[in-house]
């Protein structure tokens, strides 16, 4: 399914009808959606076609039907765009043999970055690798491969963002930073593209996500609006009060109301027009003379929405 | 041609195992000839240094060394995934393209040059001819183009680009090459021994070892040169195709 989001109103990257197949199998199908400045977060189980669509978007890949745009231009066609675009690929991708700071400023050469010694260093703060800068990337550890790459792909000040699994291998404490670093660029105005399965840290960085599955957009646009967007599936609500029994007596007959089980004391309950629910339960607890204490969605997280997109249930 | 490139591509190709292992292969004939220097006379001396040259230098070290370092150029940068990196940088693919056959024609002479410099010490000091060296400089310069010009894009192309270059060698050049009549003159280490055979004086022995090896191959600086640099366009405009049309990553 998808929410009618998949394209936003000030595009950076654009992506018409895009497919990708490799002999007989069907890797990216028919993507139609677009990005634009701000922190989207590219979601799918492993095999979904993620990598598939960033190295398509990038120009890595030619695509088998469909067009692409960055900025109105594809990549393949007028590499100049390069210089507006940085990219974290999922590969290893480092040049063993130079140190951090030889590969990082390796990539603003290429680049054609103006002061290239400053911007450098402006990379290497960025990740925090100014201990390790001159060390040789054979030494690197993964997560410290990761932030030389992210290092490498800032280094020319891009607008346009491509990160693949760019937290792979980072440790706790690394991760939180790039975190914050990805969605500092994404408040700046770039575009940011993030590829992850990890849920809940898209969760935190993402304003909006493009999920993919079996190669297809199954849903784009905030996380709530495509959980609101499932209305064939009912909501889950949790709610903690003084006497869950009771409530749970006094909802049984009560309308939206399709499920309810009793769990530890917890009252979980299943309805298909959540905003009628919500209406209607205040009234329901006083007439049962029972006190609310909390009232939470269970499943409009990132997690239980992926769920649904990707198992069904 | 990107400077930068072609700086870290060379860097990357003459790492310290690699240039020890090809040095000593392109070195052997000099050691070889070191210890025929001693009681032979200085016309035999020459005779041996030719036939070095001719029958293990060109045909069979020079050919390995430009496989080597040619086919490695793209081929590291596909197996260790580094070609990502440089293909979504600002440059035009023909720019790629030029760089890694100019890096890899750097690298193949300059580890070939090990060899044919030893050699040519050693022949120099026994014979006592400064000059004799130069055909087989000549030589190595029309090797370093043409199998340039051959491996790079396999690089690019093939995984196993080693198996399939010596693969090459040995079945285009040396058994179809050797028995075809027309296919010699496609044949990138006759090229380099006709010009090798244009340049200075060639002992009889060695003139008949070379014209049997080259056939029907014309000995000639200037048509060697011609030809290697057709084979360098059409590699070049090969390669920029396929970076700019072929898919630059695996599934």
């Amino acid at each position: 399914m998808t929410t009618g989001a998949q394209h936003v109103t000030d595009p950076t990257v654009q992506l018409a009808s895009l497919s990708k197949w490799f002999g007989q199998k069907v890797a990216v199908s028919d993507i139609e959606c677009s990005f634009g400045p701000g922190v989207t977060g590219l979601l799918g189980p492993n095999g979904a076609g993620k990598t598939t669509l960033l190295r398509l978007m990038t120009g890595v890949l030619v695509p088998s039907s469909g067009s692409l745009s960055i900025h109105g231009e594809n990549p393949r066609a007028n590499p100049d765009i390069y210089c507006r675009i940085g990219l974290v690929p999922e590969d290893e991708a480092v040049y063993n043999h130079l140190t951090a700071r030889q590969f990082i400023r390796w990539s603003a050469d290429l680049t054609h970055v103006g002061d290239a010694a400053i911007a450098v260093e402006r990379a290497i703060r960025a990740v925090a690798l100014e201990n390790a800068a001159d060390r040789r990337l054979a030494t690197f550890s993964k997560g410290m491969r990761q932030r030389a790459k992210v290092a490498s792909a800032l280094v020319h000040d891009p607008d346009v963002l491509f990160l693949d699994e760019p937290l792979n291998g980072a440790d706790p404490v690394q991760r939180a930073a790039l975190i914050d670093l990805f969605v500092r660029l994404g408040a700046e105005g770039r575009t940011v593209i993030v590829s992850s399965h990890v849920l809940g840290e898209v969760e935190r960085m993402a304003g909006r996500v493009i999920a993919m599955v079996d190669g297809r957009l199954a849903a784009a646009g905030p996380v709530a609006a495509i959980r609101d967007a499932m209305s064939d599936i009912p909501r889950k609500i949790r709610i903690e009060s003084t006497d869950p029994r009771a409530l749970a007596t006094a909802l049984l007959t009560a309308p939206f109301v399709t499920g309810i089980a009793i769990e530890a004391n917890v009252l979980h309950v299943q309805s298909a027009e959540p905003v009628q629910f919500a209406y209607m339960l205040p009234e329901a607890a006083r007439a049962a003379a029972v006190r609310l204490t909390r009232v939470d969605p269970e499943d409009d997280s990132l997690e239980s929405v992926f769920r649904y997109l990707v198992d069904g249930r | 041609m990107n400077v930068a490139v072609i700086h870290n591509i060379l860097l990357r190709l003459l790492r310290l195992r690699r240039l020890i292992g090809l040095a000593l292969l392109t070195g052997m004939p000099a050691g070889v000839l070191f210890f025929l220097t001693f009681g032979n006379s200085e016309q035999d001396i020459r005779g041996f240094y030719e036939m070095l040259n001719i029958t293990v230098l060109t045909i069979i070290a020079l050919p390995v060394t430009a496989l080597v370092l040619a086919s490695a150029a793209f081929g590291e940068e596909r197996n260790d995934q580094t070609l990502t990196f440089l293909v979504t940088k600002p440059l035009p693919r023909w720019h790629i393209a030029l760089s890694m056959l100019t890096a890899a024609t750097l690298a193949t002479f300059a580890v070939g040059g090990i060899g044919i410099v030893a050699g040519w010490v050693v022949a120099a000091v026994a014979v006592g001819d400064a000059t004799i060296g130069l055909n087989t400089t000549v030589g190595l310069v029309v090797a370093s183009l043409g199998y340039s010009a051959v491996f790079v894009p396999l690089g690019l192309l093939v995984s196993r680009s080693t198996l399939t270059g010596l693969a090459f060698i040995f079945i285009w050049e040396f058994i179809i090459g050797a028995s075809v009549t027309g296919v010699s003159t496609f044949s990138v280490f006759r090229t380099a021994l006709s010009a090798y055979g244009d340049v200075g004086t060639v002992t009889i022995d060695a003139r008949e070892a070379l014209e049997g090896v080259l056939g029907n191959v014309i000995p000639g600086v200037g048509g060697a040169f011609a030809k290697v640099g057709v084979l360098l366009v059409l590699s070049l405009a090969f390669t920029t195709w396929v970076l700019r049309r072929r898919d630059l990553a695996n599934e």
